[in-house]
Formats: C-alpha cells, structure tokens, sequence
C-alpha cells in the first residue's frame, strides 16, 4: 500500500492550507454483506485492502488524494455503532490507520438506556485495544460527561448537539450564510467544564458556512455531502410485531435498514439547494436512510480563520457501488 | 398524577379544569422579539404556526397566570425552539424570565442546558423539554445536576427505560406523553420547520413521492398506517396504572393547534382512567376494568397507535 505514508493529520496539499480532509464511515454497512463487499478487488470485506479501497472510493468522490483521518461508528444509532465497531472491521480499520498513520475518530450516537450499558462497554473495549483511537465523537451531554471522566481520548461535540433549524420547503428555513449558534457563550462554558473537548461536528446548513465565531481552541469541523434534517427512534425498516410495528431504539434488529435507500421529492418555495446533481426549481430531495434524511449540501463554501476539517460521507452511502465501477 | 394539556384560548380555561386539567403549557408571541431577531426567529418550537400555536401576547399570558392558579392548576411556559443565539438567551433572561417569576408561573420547558441558571437565578422551576433528549439515566443526571427540577420524556422510550431512568434520578420530577400526536422523529433531533404551509416535515414526506432502492430483498416495508395511525391517534392510555405506579407527574395530552371539544373528549377518557387507575391493585385489574369508547378496539389491536406498544 502506497501514497499516503507521512500524510498523518495534515492540512490538505491543495493550496487549501485550513482543511483537514477525513472519511466518514459511519452509517454504512461495513460488514461482509455490505457495499464493502461490492469492492471486490480480491479483498474480503473486512481486511485492510477493502478498506483502502473504499477510503480511496469516498476520498475520490470529493476530489481527494488522500485523507488525514477515518471516523468510526455511527451518529444516529446504536446497533449501527456496535455493528460498524465489531472486531474483524476494526482490526482491518486498524491495519488500515498503522499502515498510513491515519488515525481514526469513534463516533457514538446518543441512545436509549436498554442500549447504553453495551454501548459504554463496546467504547471502553475498543479504546483499550485499538491505539487507532485518539479521539471520540459524543452526541449527547451524558456521554459527554461519561467519556470525559473515563478519559482516554480527547472528545468532540457530535452533530446532534447543533439544532439549527435546516429546512430547504421555506426560505428562511435555509439561510445564505449559515452561522452555527452553537459557536457561543455555551460552547465556552462546555469549554471550561470539559478541558479535554477539542473538536465540533457541523452540518452545512446554509448556502454557506461562517465558521469565524469558532473560538480558536475547537476544531470545527463539517460534514459533507449530506446534512441531516431529522432522525429518529422508530425505524420502519425493522418490523418487530406481525401488524408491522416499528422497531424503537433498542430494539433488535437485523441492520434492514442497511439494504433500502430512500428518496423523497418534496415541493419548495425556493430554489434548491446546494445539490450536485442540479435539482429544478421548486423541489428539494431528502434522502433517508436508516432512521435519518439527509439533504445534499456538497462543498458548501466555508469563511473561517482557523483550520477544520471536512468530513466526507460516501454518496449514497457506500451503495449503488457495482463491482464493475470499483474496478 | 396530573393531565397537562396545551393551552391557547383563555375562553376554554373553565372547561379545562371542570375536565380534570392539572396542569396546562402555554407559548406567546411577542413584538419586541420580533423586531430585535426577524419574523422567523422562533420564540418556541410553534412560533412558525403563529396564533394557531401562540395566540396571546407576552403580557396577556402574564395576566392569566393568576386565574390558573386560582383554578388550583399550574401553568408552564415553554422556551422550546431548537436553539438559541447568545443574544436571544440573554433577551430571554432578562425580558421574560423576571416577569414570569413575578407573576408565579410554575415552570419554564427549557429545550437545552443554556438557560437554565438564568431561570433558576430568577427562582423559576426549570422543565427539561423532550428537545433535551433525555434518553437515558446519563442525560437525565447531566440536566439534574444543571438544576432542571422535572424532565419530559421522549416519545419513544419504553416503561422499562423509563422506569429506570426514575430509579436512576430520584428527587426529580416526570412527565410522560399520554395522547395525540406521536411524532415519528426524535423530537430533539427533528430540525425541519413546523410553520404553517408546509407544517411538519413528517407530513410532507409522508405524502412525498419517492423512490426506493433496495440493494438486497429482505429490506421490510413499514406497515404503511403506521405513521399516519401514531400522527393521528397516538394513544398510552393502558400505560395509566404504570405511570401511576411509577410515580409519572403528569400526563401530557398533546395538540397546541388542535380542536378544544378533542383534547376536551382526551382529557375526560384520561381523567377516567386516571381514577379507574388508582382504585385498581394491578395492571391487569387495570386492563379489565378500562372504559374505552367505541371504535379503540380496532385501534389497540393493530397497536399502530400505541405510546407505549409492550403494555399488554
């Protein structure tokens, strides 16, 4: 495996001296019937060459020669989290960052307490095991508090914790410049409570994104290319009585979730968005997948005086991946 | 245990509590907010719905507080839009939040950690709102130890999560979703708009066109009532005896914008129950005793409608 040795935590190389490029792998199916699998490049699915091989699929998408960081996990759920952690994936992703230095971020959703004892101690196995961990993305302010008096790993606050309402059907449900209000006094207060929070996750919820209010000690950070809009607890995806209930969280299920892709046209007031793939006027398109839509909001052009870093999803989410087109 | 019903038409208090309220939540509009931070700067979480939502001004909701009182309910205020600025916290801090303890409100519905010293500094009772996502004994600590003096639980918790995250925080109190409603998105994570147009997020894609891949045949298709039975008939009625037993506060029947004479019909089948419900020693004397109107039969067998779906 060759190309990005030295790379490790580095600015990108294009001239865009604040970006740290990093890949999201979290809310795919990262086991063997997943789109991993699809990569068939004589690598199983969980092995450090599947995934080199979709690290460089996802970097590829968004123009990238390379990526300074992986995350790991999930934001929204919890049985998508312990599934994307179980072992053989982890040891391949820890093959992975040794073999590149590129470290890895594990991002825990926030979930019910049926889910919380195995989720905390997933998070205290993977952190003794695996030194591709330096950092954990939290998404509620008990783990926040949890992680932060386990230590082990400086922390980031996850894109859950940011409500700024994203809402492209109304014009003032989307602003021209967004402005995350999350980047004030509260976040200096969490600041002080927590020393060891060094980074923050953010959707692209504006035509553009103002990060100048971002205090010089937390890394901003964005997620690209979809931001999400909504999420939830019952997942229709995962039927758990005869009449077609709904799984809530916690409830077992079988990741059917991870075989359906959603998508939804839905009439505007505006013009659409941000969408790379150059939607009419008057029409917005959510994607959802598993319990969360997304909306398309690619490269969202960013003003800010310090360093962050995009995080870059897969299109699709690591589906629609023929085996012909990984080639 | 109380019923907590939303509140929006002074005209109907009488009848309200004649009902069996306990206890009422009720948003306002007001100018000055508007013109500091613009006409889509929400106050609270149905700002967008206008008077459907918040049909009085700061001051009327001020001087109705007394008559609640005297009614012998409670009536809280909610500060529950997603997110505030640094600005529009301290707006509320010093333009609301004194005046409303002047009055003797009996609580604010905060929708995140931010304001909740500055509600305690004027010596109000803080509510955490289900936007605080309370799902589990962590968070619940997180926003006790903040000094938030009762927590509203998300819709989707069970009995048995929520039983434990009462074991787990004693000394606060709990309130519960009871009718109407059931949104099918974490309300703390739902980030559409709720104004008036295209309404909920929810429903627009409920009705959207839309297109499936499925990348392998086993994917379910969601029985297709469902959302629209939980949006429509949300219902936890047979989960009575349990909140009673659990020690639940109060009861929430949902429905800012809904019609007086159906949250009327709700309230007076919960109030019922709740009665049913504490002369019964078990749930199951419970289940056998329940006075349901006609037409829940069919509901309750499909358990589409269902808050809490496990309680046989």
């Amino acid at each position: 495996m060759h190309g990005w040795k030295g790379r490790s935590g580095g600015p990108s190389s294009r001239g865009e001296s604040l970006i740290t490029r990093c890949v999201n792998l979290c809310e795919m199916d990262l086991t063997a019937q997943g789109p991993l699998a699809s990569l068939a490049l004589g690598a199983s699915a969980s092995s450090p060459d599947g995934v080199e091989a979709l690290v460089r699929r996802i970097a590829a998408e968004a123009g990238w020669p390379d990526c300074a960081r992986l995350y790991l996990g999930s934001s929204f759920c919890g049985n998508a989290f312990l599934r994307n952690t179980e072992s053989s994936i982890v040891q391949a992703v820890q093959a992975f960052s040794e073999a590149f230095g590129v470290p890895c971020t594990l991002t825990v959703p926030s979930v019910s307490q049926g889910e919380l004892p195995a989720v905390k101690r997933r998070i205290d196995r993977l952190l003794e095991k695996f030194s591709c961990f330096d950092e954990v993305t939290v998404n509620d302010y008990g783990m926040l508090g949890w992680a932060a008096e386990r230590g082990g790993a400086t922390l980031n606050i996850g894109r859950l914790f940011s409500k700024d309402l994203r809402d492209l059907r109304y014009e003032e449900g989307f602003p021209r410049t967004y402005r995350p209000a999350f980047l004030g006094r509260w976040l200096d207060e969490l600041q002080t409570m927590y020393p060891m929070l060094d980074g923050i996750e953010l959707d692209p919820c504006g035509s553009e994104v103002d990060l100048t209010e971002a205090p010089v000690e937390v890394t901003p950070a964005l997620h690209d290319p979809y931001l999400f809009v909504t999420t939830g607890a019952f997942c229709p995806y995962a039927p758990v009585t005869a009449q077609g209930l709904p799984a809530r969280a916690g409830s077992p299920c079988a990741q059917q979730c991870e075989s359906a892709v959603t998508t939804y046209r839905v009439e505007s007031a505006t013009p659409a968005g941000a969408d790379a793939d150059g939607r009419g006027v008057g029409e917005v398109f959510y994607t959802k997948h598993g319990k969360t839509v997304f909306m398309m909001n690619e490269a969202a052009p960013v003003q800010s005086r310090v360093p962050y870093r995009v995080i870059r999803a897969p299109r699709h989410f690591g589906w629609l991946l023929s085996v012909e087109e990984a080639r | 245990m109380n019923i907590l019903v939303p509140f929006n038409d002074p005209t109907a208090l009488e009848d309200f509590l004649d009902a069996g309220v306990g206890e009422f939540y009720m948003g306002f509009y007001d100018e000055p907010w508007t013109a500091r931070f613009g006409e889509t700067a929400d106050l609270n979480r149905l700002s967008g719905f206008g008077s459907e939502a918040n049909a009085l001004p700061f001051e009327e909701v001020l001087s109705l507080i007394p008559a609640v009182k005297e009614g012998g309910a409670q009536l809280y205020v909610p500060f529950n839009a997603g997110i505030y600025s640094s600005a529009q916290q301290d707006y509320i801090a010093h333009a609301y939040f004194p005046f409303l303890a002047e009055a003797g409100v009996d609580g604010v519905i905060l929708s995140g950690p931010e304001l909740v010293r500055a509600a305690r500094t004027c010596g109000l009772k803080a509510v955490a709102s289900t936007m605080c996502g309370i799902f589990n004994q962590d968070i619940a600590r997180f926003y006790q130890n903040l000094g938030m003096e009762r927590i509203i639980f998300p819709r989707e918790l069970s009995l048995a999560d929520i039983e434990a995250v009462i074991d787990a925080t004693p000394g606060l109190e709990y309130e519960a979703f009871l009718m109407r409603n059931g949104c099918v998105f974490s309300d703390s994570h739902c980030l559409g708009c709720h104004r008036a147009g295209h309404y909920s997020l929810c429903r627009d894609l409920r009705f959207a066109e839309r297109w499936e891949e499925q990348r392998t045949p086993n994917a379910a298709q969601p029985t297709p009532q469902w959302d629209r039975l939980f949006a429509e008939a949300a219902c936890g009625l047979c989960a009575l005896w349990h909140f009673e037993r659990l020690g639940i506060n109060a009861g929430k029947i949902v429905g800012r914008c809904d019609e007086r004479e159906a949250i009327l019909r709700d309230i007076r089948l919960v109030r019922r129950h709740i009665d049913i419900a504490s002369a019964c020693s078990s749930h199951e004397e419970f289940r056998r005793c329940m006075e349901l109107p006609e037409g829940y039969k069919e509901l309750c067998a499909s358990r589409l409608n269902c808050y809490y779906p496990e309680v046989e």
